[in-house]
């Protein structure tokens, strides 16, 4: 993974690693499910069992939560928390920050332990961690996306899904 | 901060609507939820409301569909505009890709607009965003109440950067669209 000064790259092959990572995540700790999210609730990858969950709003809480939690860390003078973990009656979520960007929550039930599923989060995030210390790789591959036609086709695409709003009633 | 997912080839971006309390922020992401056809829009998420104010963020989704083989994705949110939230702001704007600035029109509501403006720019020098740098449209609100500042006035306060601006009314959906298609737009330019 690559950060830029407005932009974050996730190549191919990181995120076949990530994906790998997640579904051992997931399959160890017999949880339902594992989220990789930067900070600003964007879902990099998940694994296990999504097909039922809004994992786009899920994302946008989870790293909402994630900032609230570092500014109470702020106030309370801590450097920032590290893990955050929300118990409920079914599904409980463990959330564990990595390299201070990047979110890994594990969603599970009652059919694993608390404990098991904290250890295994915090082994995968240090792999995950390593992973985004490594030499950028995709540098390359963001310049063949977002070529100048690229950024024609996509402002068609926003129109489009707006409905074909024009910007023609600006205020001058 | 865009997120470009090339091994699940999907981009993803973070639009931010900002301003003071109750001027329209919220309403404005009702409208798009009614006014955007059903294949691109999500679901609104409206977090912890009381009464009409917003107490952490609403959360709307927009799915530009594929574009050369990238899905492109808009998150669009709200902050609480209320100036005890200020550190809840902060967490919203935090990895910001484009802000839409919704300022309130009213006379009465000219200073606070002021100040939210300020504490913005504040805030995006304190992420390491300086606001000359991030994407922003200003989006003069509630211009069908009586007695409106005059857009002269506005943009010479709050419009120092001469970023784009619209007239708007987001209760009956003038101006809506055009807000959100002007800093995509420019969000699109500067990915």
């Amino acid at each position: 993974m690559e950060r830029q000064s407005n932009r974050v790259v996730v190549s191919a092959r990181d995120l076949a690693h990530i994906s790998r990572c997640l579904a051992s995540l997931v399959q160890n700790g017999n949880a339902n499910c594992a989220l990789l999210l930067d900070s600003s609730g964007q879902v990099v990858r998940s694994a296990g069992e999504t097909e039922e969950l809004d994992t786009t709003s899920l994302g946008a809480l989870l790293a909402g939560n994630f900032g609230s939690a570092r500014e109470i860390a702020r106030l309370l003078k801590e450097r920032s928390f590290t893990a955050l973990f929300q118990q409920g009656e079914q599904a409980s979520v463990y959330t564990h920050l990595v390299n201070d960007r990047w979110l890994l929550s594990v969603v599970f039930d009652r059919r694993t332990q608390v404990g098991l599923v904290k250890s295994l989060t915090h082994r995968s995030a240090a792999e995950i961690e390593k992973l985004l210390r490594k030499a950028p790789a995709g540098a390359r591959a963001m310049e063949a996306v977002v070529s100048p036609e690229w950024r024609i086709a996509a402002d068609q695409a926003l129109t489009q899904a707006l409905g074909g709003a024009d910007s023609s009633l600006r205020s001058e | 901060m865009a997120l470009v997912n090339v091994g699940a080839r999907e981009i993803h971006c973070k639009i931010v609507y900002y301003g003071t309390g109750q001027s329209g922020k919220t309403t404005n992401l009702v409208r798009l939820h009614q006014d955007v056809p059903e294949p691109s829009r999500g679901d609104l998420l409206s977090i912890a409301t009381e009464g009409e104010r917003t107490l952490f963020f609403d959360f709307l989704p927009l799915d530009l569909g594929m574009v050369e083989g990238f899905q492109v994705r808009f998150h669009l949110y709200t902050v609480p505009g209320q100036p005890q939230y200020e550190r809840t702001r902060v967490t919203v704007l935090s990895g910001v890709d484009g802000i839409v600035f919704v300022a309130d029109s009213q006379r009465d509501r000219f200073r606070d607009n002021v100040v939210s403006l300020l504490e913005m720019r504040q805030v995006l020098e304190a992420l390491g965003r300086p606001l000359e740098r991030v994407p922003l449209v200003l989006q003069y609100n509630k211009r069908d109440l009586p007695g409106v500042v005059p857009v002269p006035i506005l943009n010479a306060r709050l419009n120092p950067y001469r970023a784009e601006y619209y007239e708007a009314v987001a209760t009956s959906g003038r101006g809506v669209l055009e807000t959100l298609r002007a800093i995509g737009k420019l969000v699109i330019a500067q990915l």
